[in-house]
């Protein structure tokens, strides 16, 4: 039996080292590396760390610091640390292209066109380089292989009556893909609000996100949905019974730009994480990932029909003067809240 | 000698000032203000919002029914345990302790994963009966009241359990051998002796249900359904909205007032009503269940397995299942969630750390404070020592949503050209606050026990007032430093409400992780994370309970 005063002695000397080491350790992280590049995001959450550490390994010295969360809780955040008078983002990248138009009005973007980008297609560069699309994301039909037999072919097989009750899609007024998706359809010819109408006649459910939709499409809660193509191919890797066609109208792209802020703490190190998103490893990266790489060359995930797609660009003039309207005819037809 | 007062009392008052204070008033402040003038539009707007009331009425209303619900089963338990022959005795005190040590938000994604749309139960109906319906839904206020209720009927478990077994067995004996009825006793002598118990157990589920952030945002936010927390969690976020932070100050306003109200009502009713319950002296008399005694035997277990192990189980297959929307079986489970989430996103590590380390430090911080305030409280006679109290404990009796909106009313725009946002240090600063006064209860109990005659002693016998306090008095309370430093820690390492409106870029916890997760639809990869965090938790109660009892032995 030790003396009480050598017991409290190790006891308040374990504290106190302790406390010292932690507070060591939760400094070094910002001490070591001078200034890391913060990046805010909506992307999946393990993809963007996979990526994370693929772009650090290539760059040293270079760490990246991840703020994920849904689009609307990033852009608050941002608007909130805006207003408190300035943001630790560097780089942000979600799927909100309006409020990239928005920032950029606002002179908030710095433009950086790195060499690799100049061979994807022009229209992906968005004005004068102040944020990209470095990777393409659709928005789809999707089915579940237990459920469906025949595989539909087209957008109009969600009005089909035989999946009354069984067809989902994610809410425009949370899912920045859902919302781009019935700005470019309700201008559609062959589609217009007529569409979402026969889709209410169908009993369709909405629900908040893409993850729920392709979440419930596996489950087999739901036989054929709308949502991105990308949470379909995973799901289908990892053994679920589902699968995407590509709808012969074609299928939407969903932009979800990558931008630097002026004003970064670390622009040299936004840029490289820029150069690296367009490099050719980090576009195969995207292409194991489950996204169609935007570099002409290099291959795409697999689950993605090879033969020429018809792509329906979205309708941004349009969605950008409608925005309102699109919400609120939205709400009316659907009864949200 | 003023100069030790003085090195005593600044870093108290800077703290309880900087991390209490300070955002308490900043808090009022905005409530009642727009853009730094005086008004009451905000109260105007929150009062004249009918979905408001309907909020209000929300968060009344699961916390009733989860308190009537989670109460009754808390107390029934207690009564069997305590007071009947039931087998298996020391089996069911054990297991009951479970409940109590999961996080409640890690409670309502377990029952997710059993009774959810998708989960297991619906599953095994709808393929049983081929309904297209599920039979049940978890989404909305039933969801919410059940395993709200669930995750807090050891508290009224608890509470009633330590009253019986205070009891003075003689009242009940003496009712028993005047005549009286096995039933009669428990009804005339023993209901009515731990009745002040069962409404302080009660009352305390209450507030913990009408705190509660977790459970409400994880099964109420896909069926829009709002209580004040969350909604309070909404309007922070929803920065659309003008005056948002001003209007989400009003609404925690709003919640304390309940709280308030609720615990003012408490002390009305049973504050004259707390009977002299001593200390037992010898066992009190069992009630026979007689030939009931299996029946209720197995009845407990039941109760056990369907509300504990099952919703376990159920996440843990989930952790282990390679794809979802695939049968069940074994070549569907393996262990690559975890792969996933150990070795691809670095972000998890960094998240365990944080946690770690702000429990860690938020612990020893709280422990320091704790010595001094428990010496004032104890051992001087200055003045303003209950407003000193109200400070320590009012961040802990306050909902921790309003604790983090205070946070950021408090330090979202430098302060003295410190600027605590998107740091580490905001959650540091909100969880010394928030778990100060768990640190303090054991410290102040310890000071009141050693007698000031081995300080005085040492004082005339020339000893400065640091060197008695660190050779006679520190030594002394030793084992109760110990304790409060767990007691202030372990909550912290699974904490959830407030580091999910306080964490930034790099500074996440691993509470936020989960949480994330979950919001993202990554159902696998939450599961097999919330895994992880119930080892942490039940490990570190663990520890607690061996260390606390260890040095409370020795």
């Amino acid at each position: 039996m030790r003396r009480p005063m050598e017991v409290a002695k190790l006891i308040g000397l374990l504290l106190v080292g302790l406390w010292v080491l932690g507070v060591i350790w939760a400094g070094s992280a910002e001490v070591s590396a001078a200034a890391p590049v913060t990046l805010y995001t909506s992307e999946s959450l393990d993809k963007v760390n996979e990526m994370k550490l693929d772009f650090e390994k290539r760059n040293p010295g270079v760490a990246l610091n991840i703020y994920r969360s849904g689009t609307q809780v990033v852009i608050s955040k941002l608007q909130a640390e805006f207003q408190a008078g300035g943001t630790l983002a560097d780089m942000i990248w979600m799927a909100d292209i309006d409020y990239f138009e928005d920032l950029a009005r606002k002179d908030l973007l710095a433009a950086y066109t790195p060499p690799e980008a100049d061979k994807a297609p022009a229209k992906f560069k968005y004005e004068g380089g102040r944020y990209h699309e470095v990777r393409l994301i659709f928005n789809t039909v999707a089915y579940n292989t237990l459920r469906v037999k025949t595989r539909p072919s087209s957008w109009k097989d969600l009005t089909d009556p035989q999946f009354k009750g069984k067809v989902g899609v994610a809410s425009p007024f949370y899912s920045g893909a859902a919302f781009s998706t019935l700005g470019t359809q309700v201008n559609l010819p062959g589609f217009g609000w007529e569409f979402y109408r026969k889709l209410k006649g169908n009993a369709v459910v909405v629900e908040q996100s893409n993850g729920t939709v392709a979440k419930k499409l596996a489950t087999g809660e739901f036989s054929v949905v709308s949502v991105v193509d990308f949470m379909v191919r995973e799901a289908k890797a990892a053994g679920s019974p589902v699968d995407h066609i590509w709808p012969k109208e074609g299928a939407i792209l969903v932009p979800t730009p990558v931008g630097i802020l002026k004003g970064a703490k670390n622009p040299e190190g936004a840029r490289a994480f820029l150069r690296y998103l367009y490099s050719p490893e980090g576009q195969r990266l995207f292409a194991q990932q489950g996204y169609v790489p935007v570099l002409p060359g290099i291959e795409g995930p697999r689950g993605v029909p090879s033969e020429k797609l018809e792509v329906v660009l979205t309708d941004q003039a349009y969605i950008g003067k409608h925005r309102e309207e699109l919400k609120a005819k939205y709400r009316e037809l659907f009864e949200l809240k | 000698m003023p100069i030790l007062r003085l090195l005593l009392g600044l870093p108290l008052g800077l703290v309880l000032v900087g991390a209490v204070a300070y955002p308490s008033l900043i808090l009022v402040w905005h409530a009642f203000t727009r853009d730094g003038r005086p008004t009451l539009a905000n109260l105007a707007a929150v009062l004249h919002d009918a979905d408001i009331w309907r909020v209000l009425w929300n968060s009344v209303h699961v916390s009733v029914w989860a308190t009537l619900l989670g109460g009754a089963v808390g107390t029934g338990l207690a009564f069997l345990v305590a007071r009947t022959d039931l087998p298996g005795q020391r089996i069911f005190r054990t297991a009951l302790m479970v409940p109590y040590l999961i996080p409640p938000f890690i409670a309502a994604l377990a029952w997710l994963a059993l009774a959810g749309p998708v989960g297991f139960v619906n599953q095994l109906w709808m393929a049983v009966t081929g309904a297209e319906e599920p039979l049940f839904r978890i989404y909305g206020a039933r969801g919410i009241i059940l395993v709200l209720a669930l995750a807090h009927y050891p508290l009224a478990y608890f509470t009633v359990l330590a009253s019986l077994e205070r009891m003075d067995p003689a009242l009940e004996e003496a009712a028993r051998s005047s005549g009286a009825s096995p039933a009669r006793t428990a009804r005339d002598v023993t209901l009515p002796l731990v009745a002040p118990a069962i409404g302080a157990g009660a009352i305390l589920v209450f507030l913990r249900c009408m705190e509660n952030f977790g459970i409400p945002a994880i099964l109420g936010f896909p069926a829009k359904y709002f209580v004040l927390t969350t909604k309070i969690y909404a309007t922070i976020l929803d920065f659309d909205r003008a005056h948002n932070l001003g209007l989400a100050a009003t609404l925690s306003l709003l919640l304390v007032a309940v709280a308030g109200g609720v615990l003012a009502l408490q002390r009305r009713i049973l504050g004259g009503r707390a009977y002299g319950l001593t200390r037992a002296v010898g066992q009190p008399p069992i009630f026979s269940l007689g030939q009931w005694r299996r029946t209720v035997g197995i009845a407990v277990t039941v109760f056990l397995l369907a509300t504990s192990v099952a919703p376990l189980l159920a996440i843990l297959l989930t952790a282990l299942t390679r794809a979802y929307g695939m049968p069940f079986g074994w070549s569907n489970l393996g262990l690559q969630n975890f792969h996933t989430l150990f070795f691809k996103v670095p972000v998890v590590w960094r998240a365990m750390r944080n946690s770690l380390v702000l429990a860690a430090s938020a612990a020893t911080f709280a422990v320091v404070l704790a010595i001094l305030i428990a010496y004032v409280q104890v051992r001087t006679r200055v003045r303003g020592k209950g407003f000193l109290e109200a400070l320590v404990i009012l961040p802990f009796a306050v909902p921790g949503t309003v604790v983090a909106l205070a946070m950021i009313l408090a330090f979202l725009r430098p302060l003295l050209g410190l600027s605590l946002y998107n740091t580490i240090w905001i959650i540091l600063v909100a969880y010394v606050a928030r778990f100060l006064t768990l640190a303090v209860k054991p410290v102040a109990a310890a000071f009141t026990q050693v007698h000031t005659s081995l300080e005085e002693a040492a004082r005339s016998s020339g000893a400065s007032l640091s060197r008695s306090l660190r050779d006679i008095t520190i030594p002394l309370i030793r084992s109760a430093l110990v304790s409060g430093w767990f007691l202030a820690a372990v909550p912290a390492i699974t904490e959830l409400t407030l580091s999910v409106l306080l964490w930034s870029a790099g500074n996440e916890t691993i509470g936020v992780m989960v949480f994330n997760m979950h919001e993202e639809g990554k159902v696998l990869l939450s599961s097999a994370l919330a895994i992880v965090v119930m080892a942490v938790a039940l490990t570190s109660n663990l520890l607690l309970r061996r260390l606390t009892s260890g040095l409370a032995e020795a």
